[in-house]
């Protein structure tokens, strides 16, 4: 007969958890915890009978942690431990949650850059390559104890620390997207490389369900095709790009796609205008890049998106003779709408708060219009 | 320079995507004091005057659009030379119109660049 007890509970913080759901591609980062638990469980029971060479028959065998439930705020996994034998559970019990409680204190001691080698050994630290490698930035997995006395909290940047405070690890893995073209593709040996907006070049598998988006970007790099792919990435110690692990979606990206070009935008510094000119940070990017993702329809016309030297980007239309520019400042989040007809003549200037999305409403109406129109 | 002279306007890497420029290329920055600099194509070709902008100014372009003398007057714009710069040199002068009318004159100028196509372009350009 079986028994269980709650373990473990995993909350996902983050916009996307929201919803109290837990998106499939981060189940694999809560079956990875069950795989660190039975080593460190496995090690800790060793440590306490250093006579032994091995754990006992039996001892993981029989033992599992199963996700039980899903729970509001954000998302809340509860883990069991699930055992199959009652005589096994006592036996075993302990060890496992000793384990669990050396992996909670190794988080925290990322987090608080602590040493962490005395929670954990460092052969095993590399299982945080998989532990939370689904995690976006502002994202994180806190995990607790049943009671939630323990609680850890990891986020892209504790995972780093924890597989890079052994120094037998060279590598650290993380889902990125990536956006750029495709110089280079070999069918024979099933691999491509991907050139991203910096020039970097990143080799992959070529897998089969992604052969043909592939090699149609292939066949297009001299007309600038881009494609999206989301996959595994490698990074060195330097936090470098090394290659993809693997590849799980490739997507043909529209010629005007406003994250590859914000990409390129971000490679500006200071002074970028022949000494002049100055750029956005990182967060007005990516607010500007939000303003169009996440306001405008699909089948909308994308503008291109041009810096200008005070700093604020200018997204510029032409719809037949219809020149459009919107100056959007990122920082007071306003911009300057100037439309102007070549053949009518038609002029129309608009200030507007591009924090309203009163004022977002208006600008896809109009190109809407527009569009129509032409 | 007669009105069919072509003006060799140098077009920075960052003002353009797929291959459009922006008007912001013919639109004259605060520093220009409301002057755009360009060079008179009868005197240079867009090939040499990408080589003079990039090598002997050290400046940045990705490649050279033109508008012709006739279009700035259209655009009730005055075209005057300016030698003292360097002798190729000339200027477009928007002084005395307001930001709006400026916009207006830098569409106008885009369009009519845009449709004569690039003149120059280095390594295919961005």
């Amino acid at each position: 007969m079986s028994r269980l007890e709650t373990f473990l509970r995993a909350h996902l913080e983050g916009g996307r958890f929201e919803k109290h759901t837990i998106p499939l591609e981060l189940l694999r980062d809560l079956s990875a915890i069950g795989d660190l638990v039975i080593e460190v469980a496995k090690w800790r029971y060793l440590q306490d009978h250093a006579g032994r060479a091995r754990v006992p028959k039996g001892f993981a065998d029989t033992v599992y942690l199963s996700l039980s439930e899903i729970t509001p705020g954000s998302a809340v996994a509860r883990i069991d431990l699930v055992v199959s034998s009652d005589e096994l559970f006592d036996r075993a019990e302990q060890w496992f949650e000793r384990a669990r409680d050396s992996i909670l204190d190794a988080i925290t001691a990322a987090d608080q850059s602590t040493p962490i080698l005395k929670h954990l050994p460092d052969g095993l630290l590399s299982y945080f390559n998989r532990i939370g490698r689904g995690l976006r930035e502002h994202e994180a997995l806190v995990l607790g104890d049943r009671d939630e006395i323990r609680r850890a909290r990891l986020t892209q940047q504790v995972r780093k620390r924890l597989v890079f405070a052994t120094d037998q690890a060279r590598q650290y893995t993380e889902t990125v997207t990536l956006r750029g073209y495709v110089p280079e593709a070999d069918q024979e040996r099933q691999t491509f490389q991907m050139q991203l907006s910096d020039g970097q070049r990143v080799a992959a598998g070529l897998d089969p369900a992604h052969e043909d988006i592939v090699l149609r970007a292939f066949n297009g790099y001299r007309n600038r095709t881009k494609i999206s792919v989301e996959g595994i990435g490698v990074f060195d110690k330097a936090n470098r790009l090394q290659r993809l692990e693997s590849v799980d979606h490739v997507a043909e990206l529209d010629p005007l796609d406003i994250a590859a070009r914000i990409d390129e935008l971000r490679l500006l510094t200071n002074g970028w205008l022949d000494g002049r000119g100055t750029v956005p940070d990182r967060a007005e990017l990516d607010w500007v890049q939000n303003l169009f993702e996440g306001h405008f329809p699909d089948q909308l016309q994308l503008p291109c998106l041009y810096p200008t030297p005070e700093g604020e980007i200018q997204a510029e239309w032409t719809m037949g003779t219809t020149e459009i520019t919107l100056e959007i400042d990122p920082k007071s989040k306003s911009g300057n709408w100037h439309e102007y007809d070549l053949e009518s003549g038609y002029e129309h200037s608009e200030a507007l708060e591009l924090a309203n999305p009163e004022a977002i409403g208006w600008v896809v109406s109009r190109i809407g219009q527009l569009q129509r129109e032409y | 320079m007669n009105t069919e002279t072509t003006l060799l306007r140098q077009v920075h890497p960052s003002f353009v995507q797929q291959g459009q420029a922006s008007s912001q290329a013919f639109h004259p920055t605060l520093k220009d004091q409301k002057r755009l600099s360009v060079y008179d194509g009868d005197q240079i070709s867009p090939d040499d005057a990408y080589e003079h902008y990039t090598t002997t100014l050290s400046l940045a372009s990705v490649g050279v659009m033109g508008v012709s003398v006739a279009e700035c007057r259209q655009c009730e714009l005055t075209v005057r030379p300016d030698p003292e710069e360097f002798p190729e040199h000339v200027l477009v002068d928007f002084s005395g119109y307001s930001e709006n009318e400026i916009k207006k004159k830098a569409k106008q100028l885009k369009a009519f660049a845009n449709h004569r196509g690039w003149l120059y372009r280095f390594n295919g350009g961005p």
